[in-house]
């Protein structure tokens, strides 16, 4: 009798230690969903890379306009037509990635020797790099928008300095060339139109002209570079090989600003003035 | 005299053991209770911790998303005009509220809970291209916007 008396309290401190347990068990659990429930979830747009994409894009998208659309001069229609269809099938897209995709342009304009093409663009920039050999070097400078007393100057350089230049300077309604080796003045030259093309030795369409730039740049590593872009506007055509055996052409007849708008889940806004230069402004 | 203290079973009355008992129990309970209290809050603490962690990394991230964005338009010779990033935050996080500061010269993204200095959080962010400006903004607001300036090309929260 007082043996299964014992026996009973064992049962009853047993079941005391079992509710302790469950208590802590409980308490524990809880402040697990605490925790969990507290937790907030990041809803960040982790990259930007489609915000590069989509500008890649829109400027191969005015290339390829203007290449279609030029024949002498751009035609305006085909022009616009072209980024119409553009346009709409980019909204139609970006629309199933959840993109708003707005683009708009202003008028063609005639470019800068600047890196953007405007005039507050960067004036001194490398147009290519580590070629060694050019084909076509042909530069078109507009005499009216040159600024008086600016010198614009174009540079072939490698790694011991300036191995060619061509400085231009208005004078009156002509401009005023002198190619040097870098140092010493090679020959100057008058020119009414500013049409010059470097690698053939022609000036004002079929004079000659010796600009020494085959002969300073045979045969060597270099890269060409525009100093104080900003003094006049004109276009201009460099083609020919890179080291690594490309071909590369630069050619810049227009300027064109576009407005680029994306709205990204309704809340990532990107709105961007991207000037595109054409037919092909970069390498 | 030893054995017969031993032997004594009425060295308290019933009554007297009850009430040690129960003082004893309540005393225990006390104790137990209080101990759970302080292990919530110090839990509490280490979440607001872990919650202000994972949105300062989500806007160190966004800040060099901005940053990059600009980097992209600046390449491409371009300017970006506005770019904004809108995002929500809970009003408070482990019961308390907050505020969020960027500050542009240690370049860190401070949390600050009303709780304490305890939960603190410092977020380094990097930025290349374009500056962070220093601001503080207080948790409740319906949002949050993360902008960029192109005029005085900085970052800001507002």
């Amino acid at each position: 009798m007082r043996k299964s008396d014992d026996a009973a309290q064992m049962i009853l401190i047993a079941s005391f230690a079992i509710g302790m347990a469950v208590v802590v068990l409980t308490l524990m659990l809880n402040s697990i969903i605490f925790a969990s429930n507290t937790a907030s979830e990041s809803n960040v747009e982790t990259n930007v890379y489609d915000y590069s994409n989509t500008v890649q894009v829109t400027v191969e998208a005015y290339e390829k306009a203007y290449s279609y659309s030029y024949n002498g001069s751009v035609n305006d229609a085909k022009f616009n037509d072209y980024i119409g269809v553009f346009s709409r099938k980019m909204t139609e897209s970006c629309a199933f990635c959840g993109v708003i995709y707005t683009i708009e342009h202003g008028d063609f304009q005639e470019p800068y020797f600047t890196q953007n093409g405007l005039i507050d663009g960067k004036a001194n920039w490398t147009v290519i790099e580590r070629i060694n050999n050019t084909d076509t070097f042909m530069v078109a400078i507009n005499s009216t928008a040159f600024t008086n007393g600016t010198v614009f100057s174009v540079e072939a350089f490698d790694l011991s300095g300036t191995i060619w230049s061509a400085k231009f300077v208005r004078s009156g309604i002509n401009v005023n060339v002198s190619v040097t080796d870098g140092v010493t003045v090679l020959d100057t030259y008058s020119s009414s139109s500013g049409e010059m093309n470097i690698s053939s030795n022609l000036i004002d369409g079929s004079s000659f002209f010796n600009y020494y730039f085959n002969d300073e740049t045979a045969g060597k590593t270099y890269s060409i570079r525009f100093i104080n872009g900003s003094a006049t506007s004109g276009t201009f055509l460099i083609a020919g090989d890179t080291i690594n055996g490309n071909q590369f052409e630069i050619e810049r007849i227009d300027v064109v600003e576009t407005r680029i708008e994306m709205v990204k889940n309704g809340n990532l806004k990107m709105n961007a003035l991207i000037p595109i230069t054409l037919p092909k402004g970069q390498a | 005299m030893i054995k017969k203290i031993k032997d004594d079973d009425n060295a308290v009355s019933i009554s007297v053991g009850t009430v040690l008992m129960l003082s004893i129990t309540v005393i225990t309970l006390v104790v137990v209770v209080g101990s759970f209290y302080t292990m919530m809050d110090r839990h509490e603490r280490s979440v607001a911790r872990d919650q202000f962690e994972i949105h300062g990394n989500d806007l160190a991230l966004q800040i060099s998303n901005i940053d990059t964005a600009v980097q992209i338009t600046n390449n491409y010779g371009g300017k970006a005009e506005n770019i904004s990033y809108q995002f929500s935050l809970p009003a408070a996080i482990a019961r308390h509220q907050y505020s969020i500061e960027l500050s542009n010269s240690t370049r860190e993204i401070i949390f600050r809970s009303e709780s304490g200095p305890e939960t603190e959080v410092k977020i380094t962010y990097v930025t290349s291209t374009s500056s962070v400006a220093s601001n503080k903004v207080y948790s409740g607001q319906d949002y949050f916007e993360l902008y960029y300036d192109a005029n005085s090309n900085l970052i800001g929260i507002r």
